[in-house]
């Protein structure tokens, strides 16, 4: 009888996952192999990638789980931005295959890789907090691994369609695999394409975004004889998109809209963003998995991974600044001034002018039109320089990696020893992709090129100077970064009558190094060539105990230590532009921990979950535009600690077998815990605009994410498969994340004790409302003459249409010390109600 | 059962977390009840100081005031103007770089530590130089309307409200209907403006001024600006030419000027007439300034003397509103210069006609003195429309004291 209801649960679940994300599953659920000996376990079904593919955080790419709180964060927090935990993306390790495909660089992982191959990344083990692995050495977020070879996936074919309004309009699927056939192969093929256009589709909410993206996937396995498994893995997802940006609530409120999108305008009465990011990072493996006996398994893959990511903007060389929203274009800088005539015009403008308020392309081109170009001594009459150009910032990817893992079982024991290593480069530069109507473009650096001392100082590239680039040339800066890496890990587990335990270790080394291949007229020794190699130690502990006061009651505990290289782009002082690396860095290290208690019924599913986690030594490195400076302000904090703790609670009661009520409760505390001290140096200055300021940082919220969630939902599971649930989700202490440059004595020494509400204004961190949204799904499918299956399911988020909940904000980097409201706070709204309906028929 | 219990033991935590919500870290503020708050008089008292006194403020000390100038109109560049909240006076704040974000009516204070307070010395104007208004300057309110200080050119000495919001009334421009300021050609504009009693103040104007191209007007009235000066000219800064209100009739008819700028005493049928001792008046100079001189100091002591300086006949018969205008300078102790009015003088001594002492006038200190130039206000002859009508200055020294006084710029006017 047990039985027969945790199967019908997991059906019953599969169905609803479904719902959420197209990918339907009533094939079983492959369920991971080390059940027994860790809770919670979470599997999965597929992951929908595209809710926001900006936002690559932990939890709104957690796929479902058997987990609530998880499945929670997973479908119903996601809207809202929520981390788990309050963790950013480099806390969890992502795996394909059991390969760590977390980016080197930003410690990311890159879901968008694979977006659109749902029905190929299906099968996931997803386990969050400090626990065991046997794949690799994850740290405090867990980790998640989507198992995709060609010999996991059964016979048969799938095709699926769904429409929506959230990023996309259209989505096509079509997947056929052989299963193991007879002769030792395996092949998986999978497609996909999605597609919108705001243009096209009113019901979306930003107005001059776009969304093409197309997915490929082929896996061919070969078992060689018992032991032996070859199987190779290749995938791409290539993604175009025009963004969105955020906004202050002046440009909100006098655009008249909450998806004022600040990033297109009209040109030739067509509609164009300015930017367009362009990913395609196709991913190829090849994966040995030999398994001399039934309890010893050794897989090793070689894989690379290359390609190139892209986002264009425009940029401009002594012309007004060409973003619509820069702040001495909106009313409210004519107002600080008390010039309520022009205040009113521009507000009436900003109503009443699309190209007031977007780009107004038509015009930039004009004034390139308009400005003829004469070199000294040499007049011309037809060439124009270009005061507006739109540029693409290119990365471009190649990573060798292999990743060999021995897995061995003996008695109590299971025994993991793994070793990997990569040889990563990441190539930037920047090209230019449209002149806007003008005949080039000088690489030269305007700026520098006002400071009036000699010419070399300007140069972007002293070996070519005062170069006209013309379109698809490269230009700006040119450089990579290099990463070579190897880490050994070990870990081992112990199962015994009543206590399960595990103890782990990892040590890695990381070379980072930056080669520049231009010389820069202002670090002409400094710009070219290879940077130092900077190396990173790093070693990690961890270990966990699961104790089981009877087979329906867990307690479980898990910590974990481990230090880690910064982000790279961190690494280095201004990294466009030379070789410097920032003084004293050093990896950071993390302390974390966790402690749960488990209740299993078949009808009722208790967690309780207390955690904490210090991460400490951080090195945090922002990029802004000051148009004081004209040119980049790098700010470099370092020594950044913050804590994250809080309690975590998922129930799942099912009544009557058909009747499933769920809660999640999630209220952490996440803060930063100390004073880290800042540097700040301009892109094009050797030297610091200060140093060693002292950032008052210390119990500061840590932004982004709600710190407060709860989740309520009720679903009901009919007969005859079909079912509809309701959720109700709040989401409470969101904090926009502070500005550390406003933190400083140097910033607030001024005010004095009778100005405190204006000191406050400068030093307070800003809370967002609190809301709630209501999302329902439904679903059904279709037995036909027992060998066709047809799925329908839809999703509604945002039932009440709730158009004013702002999801995230932040405090804008680039500050007006004397009046605050120059640089306002930028937000984001959330989407008001959006649907997701799918089709799709399997056979 | 259990379940009751992990409830209790969430709630219990998310109690915990509350009840133990951090303290936002503090960054510093500063303690102004630590410093003291300077009148821009104490200002100017300090970079006044010569006695190689330190005119930089080592501790945190403040100016607080009210913003008067800002560089909306483009007539003022990485500066402002601030009037003090004792209304004391005006200050000139140079600021490290434009946009300072201060505007007309804000409300700020400005931590005057490591600055140095100056008077320029080519503009005599009270300043602070290269100010980081970021760092040390905060707005702590706004939309206070300061007024300006009414000036009158025939009272006032112009130079005591350098720094302030003024207004000046009757005023002309001397060239109207001309650029204030040319753009093109990157010149700065120096437009004269003049009261009816004939002193001009130079209206200057950056070729950066919004209005720069707009025309001066032709009319007269009231000019609101910054006081200003420079090389020892008066000189004004607008705000905004809608400051600018100059739309009334012309100054009326001039009866009479003596400004001694022929290096004459009697030109014009003025006469000096002794009445005890040796002569008293001369013509005299002293750095390019021209004027009259009366002194009973002479063979190394003073003397008991008396003489007058008497004007010629200035018709004021059909005149409506007849006004005298004068300026003194005057040094050591001694009997006050007196102006007498006289309708039927005709020659020799002042004893042959009837003379009427005029009062409610300025005159230049003279007990310690230090010649400084002292504008008389207008003196209102009403009583004297006659044909006939003369003025007079009489100069009295006893040997117990003898007064130099100085005169100058002598108008007889309409109103």
């Amino acid at each position: 009888m047990i039985k027969r209801i945790l199967s019908l649960t997991a059906l019953i679940f599969s169905i609803s996952l479904s719902a959420q994300n197209d990918s339907t599953a009533v094939d079983s659920q492959k369920d991971s192999t080390n059940s027994s000996l860790n809770l919670p376990i979470f599997s999965t079904s597929g992951g929908d990638l595209d809710t926001d593919l900006e936002q690559q955080d932990v939890s709104s790419l957690l796929m479902s789980s058997r987990d609530v709180f998880t499945q929670f964060a997973s479908f119903q927090f996601g809207a809202a931005r929520y981390r788990m935990r309050g963790y950013m993306a480099e806390n969890q390790m992502v795996m394909i295959n059991g390969v760590n495909v977390n980016n080197l660089e930003t410690g990311f992982s890159s879901w968008s890789s694979w977006g659109g191959l749902n029905d190929v990344t299906r099968f996931v083990e997803n386990r969050f907090g400090n626990v065991a692995n046997r794949m690799n050495f994850s740290g405090p977020g867990g980790y998640t691994n989507i198992e995709s070879k060609a010999s996991s996936f059964k016979k048969g074919t799938r095709v699926s369609y769904m429409s929506a309004n959230r990023i996309f309009q259209h989505r096509g699927m079509i997947t056929h695999s052989t299963g193991m056939l007879q002769n030792g192969w395996a092949i998986t093929v999978s497609g996909s394409l999605r597609q919108g256009n705001a243009e096209k589709a009113p019901q979306m909410y930003a107005k001059g975004t776009y969304f093409n993206a197309y997915a490929f996937y082929a896996s061919i396995d070969k078992r060689l004889n018992d032991k032996h498994l070859l199987s190779f893995t290749g995938f791409g997802a290539p993604i175009e998109q025009g963004r969105s940006g955020a906004a202050t609530m002046e440009a909100f409120e006098v655009a008249g809209s909450n998806y004022y999108n600040d990033l297109w305008g009209y040109q030739n009465g067509k509609v164009r963003n300015s930017n367009i990011s362009k990913t395609n990072r196709p991913m190829l493996m090849l994966t040995h998995v030999f398994t001399p006996s039934n309890d010893t398994k050794l897989s090793s893959t070689v894989y690379y991974n290359f390609g190139k990511s892209s986002l264009t903007s425009l940029n401009w060389n002594n012309a007004p600044n060409a973003r619509p929203d820069y702040y001495k274009y909106l009313p409210s800088y004519f107002y600080m001034s008390g010039d309520t005539i022009n205040g009113d015009i521009t507000t009436n403008n900003w109503a009443t002018d699309v190209n007031v308020r977007q780009i107004n392309w038509d015009k930039l081109i004009a004034m390139n039109q308009a400005n003829l170009y004469s070199e000294p001594g040499n007049i011309n009459t037809t060439d124009t320089r270009a005061r507006y150009i739109l540029e693409n910032k290119i990365e471009s990817l190649q990573n060798y990696g292999f990743n060999s893992v021995f897995n061995k079982r003996k008695d109590k024991l299971f025994l993991s020893v793994g070793l990997n290593g990569n040889i990563y480069k990441d190539r930037k530069y920047k090209e230019l992709v449209d002149l806007l109507g003008a005949t080039f473009w000088i690489d030269v650096d305007q700026f520098a090129e006002n400071l009036g001392v000699d010419s070399e100082f300007a140069q972007n590239n002293i070996d070519d100077p005062n170069r006209k680039v013309k379109e698809g040339e490269k230009f700006g800066y040119d450089y990579s970064v290099n990463i070579n890496r190897g880490e050994l890990w070990a870990q081992a587990e112990y199962n015994l009558k009543s206590v399960d335990y595990y103890i782990g270790f990892t040590v890695s080394d990381n070379q980072i190094w930056r080669e520049g291949f231009v010389a820069n007229g202002k670090f002409p020794t400094g710009s070219k060539g290879q940077s130092e190699k900077v190396n990173f130690f790093n070693y990690g502990l961890k270990g966990g105990l699961t104790y089981k006061i009877s087979g329906r009651y867990y307690v479980t505990a898990n910590g974990s230590y481990l230090t880690r290289t910064p982000e790279a782009a961190n690494v280095f002082v201004s990294p466009r532009v030379r070789n410097d690396i920032v003084a004293g860095i050093k990896s950071e290290n993390v302390l974390s921990g966790d402690l749960n208690f488990i209740i299993r019924y078949p009808g009722l599913k208790i967690r309780a979950t207390y955690y904490y986690a210090q991460i400490n030594n951080q090195t945090w490195l922002r990029t802004f535009w000051n148009d004081n400076y004209n040119n980049n302000v790098n700010l470099i904090m370092r020594g950044v600690n913050q804590t994250h703790q809080g309690v975590e609670l998922g129930i799942e009661k099912t009544l009557f077998t058909s009747h499933v009520l769920q809660a999640a409760f999630g209220y952490g505390q996440f803060i930063y815990t100390n004073r880290p001290k800042m540097d700040a140096w301009q892109d094009n200055n050797n030297t610091s605009l200060y140093t060693d300021r002292t950032v008052y940082l210390k119990n500061y919220k840590v932004g982004g994410t709600p710190q407060m969630v709860t989740g309520l939902s009720y679903k009901y599971n009919g007969k005859k498969f079909w079912y509809a649930g309701l959720s109700f989700n709040y989401f409470d202490e969101i904090y926009i994340e502070p500005n550390p440059d406003r933190r400083t004595a140097e910033a607030t020494e001024k005010y004095i004790m009778a100005d405190r509400e204006a000191y406050k204004l400068v030093t307070d961190q800003e809370q967002l409302p609190s809301y709630f949204t209501l999302n329902a799904q439904a679903g059904k499918s279709f037995r036909i003459k027992s060998k066709y299956y047809l799925r329908l399911n839809l999703t509604i988020n945002n039932l009440l249409n709730n158009q004013k909940a702002r999801t995230t904000g932040f405090e804008q980097l680039r500050w007006d010390m004397a009046n605050l409201g120059t640089f306002d706070n930028k937000y984001y709204y959330m989407q008001g109600i959006t649907y997701m309906a799918g089709i799709n028929f399997s056979f | 059962m259990k379940k009751f219990l992990i409830l209790m033991a969430v709630s219990g935590s998310v109690l915990v977390f509350n009840s133990c919500k951090k303290k936002l870290d503090a960054a510093p503020i500063a303690d102004e009840t630590k410093g003291k708050v300077y009148s821009v008089a104490e200002l100017k008292a300090i970079a006044s100081c010569t006695n190689g006194c330190s005119r930089r403020f080592s501790e945190g000390a403040y100016l607080i005031g009210v913003v008067i100038a800002d560089e909306v109109s483009g007539n003022f560049y990485k500066e402002i103007y601030v009037r003090d909240r004792y209304n004391t006076g005006g200050i000139r704040l140079d600021m490290k770089a434009s946009h300072c974000n201060f505007f007309i009516g804000d409300s700020v204070h400005l931590n005057l530590k490591g600055y140095d307070v100056n008077i320029n010395s080519q503009t005599n104007m009270l300043e602070i130089d290269t100010i980081d208004f970021e760092r040390n300057m905060v707005k702590f309110a706004s939309g206070a309307t300061p007024q300006p200080i009414v000036v009158d050119l025939d009272c006032d000495s112009y130079s005591n409200y350098l720094c302030d919001l003024v207004q000046l009334n009757k005023m002309q421009f001397i060239t109207p209907n001309t650029i204030w300021a040319d753009p093109i050609m990157q010149i700065s504009g120096n437009n004269d403006i003049r009261s009816c009693g004939g002193t001009s103040v130079t209206v200057r104007t950056s070729n950066y001024a919004h209005f720069a191209q707009q025309l001066t007007p032709s009319g007269n009235g009231s000019i609101i600006g910054i006081a200003t000066a420079y090389s020892g000219t008066d000189q004004m800064a607008i705000r905004n030419p809608n400051e600018v209100n100059m739309t009334g009739p012309l100054c009326g008819a001039i009866y009479h000027t003596k400004n001694f700028e022929d290096a004459s005493l009697t030109s014009g049928g003025w006469s000096a007439q002794n009445v005890t001792g040796a002569s008293t008046w001369s013509y005299s100079t002293f750095s390019g300034a021209k004027f009259a001189k009366a002194s009973g100091y002479y063979s190394v002591t003073n003397n008991i003397t008396e003489s007058w300086l008497i004007s010629p006949v200035v018709n004021l018969a059909s005149s409506v509103n007849p006004v005298l205008t004068f300026m003194t300078a005057a040094k050591f102790s001694g009997i006050p210069l007196e102006v007498l009015v006289s309708t039927n003088y005709t020659s020799g001594l002042p004893g042959t006609a009837t003379w009427t002492n005029v009062s409610g006038f300025n005159l230049s200190p003279n007990n310690p003195g230090s010649y400084a130039w002292t504008r008389s206000c207008k003196i209102i002859l009403n009583l004297y429309k006659n044909a006939n009508t003369r003025i007079a200055f009489r100069y009295q020294s006893t040997t117990s004291g003898a007064t130099t006084y100085e005169v100058d710029d002598i108008v007889i006017r309409e109103n």
